[in-house]
């Protein structure tokens, strides 16, 4: 079996655990629960901290004119979070193309056996020079989502993913 | 550039404290109800003056605030025990909208039981009326006693019907029941 050259890094297959925080307490609601855009800006942070581990941090988004888009979340809220609440995303890498990411994020809380909160997003990268125009990811960013991909490729898809909003669960069709 | 969210958006909804109008079961219901304006706020912007992503979720959240107290949930609703929780949340982010531009929200009840709706909700710019995201959402009726799901009172139920009936004349939009995913993606 051929051997990685010396200078690749192997990538762990386990989730990235990028980013964590507190629960503030101007996120709760009349009933001391974190409300639901308050859960989606912790999933937008973690991916601003995938972004930043992927090379598109500002300075990677300075030098190759780009950055990413989501056209797309989809979010399910399992469990209640209060103020104070010590909180870590756990991330992973679903599937990609030349210009998108399919990404996965569960939020876990310390106090908590499951998630409080999963969400996926399908993000497009976008040249930002003139009018946003979809454009293939620069190649050490590739690199990259391609090496986090074979990686979390080993992981077992989480058990959101792929689902529908519905009363009556139904699978249907990606765009 | 996402620490202006620590400054808070109301706790509350631009709607806590003035209840609910009565329900007037003769009054037709619009299809699709559009029960919340609100222009871009310098606060839900981002460096390049555009409003970041989870501000659209708390402006979904204003509108179904909006909508639960046109249903006849309100502050003494909730002091009595019962709320409505989102449970799960679709989105669709089609356009950028710019801090001071008008926002438009319609509602539209897609499906409903005894203690659950599925609800699609549009965000419109307020003038030239473009599309700017939409929101599929599962709403779950809860006892706050328990913390469990429970059956909302048989008068909210009714009106629940009656609006999911006056909206099945709508087209069913194109986002609903759509799944994320990539197809063909690289191995």
């Amino acid at each position: 079996m051929a051997s990685l050259p010396t200078n690749e890094v192997e990538v762990e297959a386990r989730p990235l655990q990028l980013y964590s925080c507190t629960v503030r307490p101007e996120w709760v609601d009349y009933n001391g629960h974190l409300r639901d855009a308050y859960y989606g800006l912790i999933f937008s942070l973690a991916t601003d901290a995938l972004m930043d581990h992927l090379g598109l941090d500002a300075a990677g988004r300075a030098r190759h004119g780009g950055t990413l888009y989501t056209l797309e979340s989809h979010a399910c809220y399992l469990l209640e979070l209060h103020e104070g609440a010590a909180v870590r995303v756990h991330t992973q890498l679903i599937a990609h193309d030349e210009k998108r990411l399919h990404v996965h994020h569960a939020l876990w809380a310390d106090e908590l056996g499951a998630p409080a909160a999963v969400g996926e997003c399908l993000l497009l990268h976008v040249a930002t020079a003139g009018s946003p125009r979809a454009t293939a990811l620069p190649a050490p960013v590739m690199d990259a989502v391609q090496r986090l991909g074979r990686a979390h490729a080993r992981l077992p898809a989480p058990p959101h993913v792929g689902r529908a909003v519905g009363l009556q669960r139904k699978a249907r069709v990606a765009a | 550039m996402n620490e202006r969210l620590s400054q808070p958006h109301a706790l509350l909804t631009p709607y806590e404290g003035t209840g609910h109008r009565a329900w007037d079961p003769s009054a037709p219901i619009p299809a699709p109800l559009c029960l919340h304006r609100t222009p871009v706020l310098p606060a839900w912007v981002d460096y390049n003056r555009h409003m970041s992503e989870s501000c659209y979720l708390l402006v979904f959240g204003d509108s179904s605030d909006a909508f639960f107290r046109y249903l006849g949930i309100d502050e003494a609703y909730r002091a009595a025990g019962g709320s409505f929780y989102t449970a799960e949340t679709h989105i669709h982010y089609l356009r950028e909208a710019m801090e001071g531009e008008p926002l438009a929200v319609t509602f539209h009840v897609l499906d409903a039981d005894h203690k659950r709706a599925h609800i699609f909700q549009a965000m419109h710019h307020g003038e030239s009326g473009a599309l700017l995201a939409t929101a599929e959402q599962l709403l779950l009726h809860v006892d706050m006693a328990s913390g469990r799901s429970a059956p909302l009172p048989d008068e909210l139920q009714h009106r629940l019907q009656a609006i999911r009936a006056a909206h099945a004349v709508l087209p069913a939009p194109e986002q609903v029941g759509r799944v994320i995913g990539i197809r063909r993606p690289t191995p």
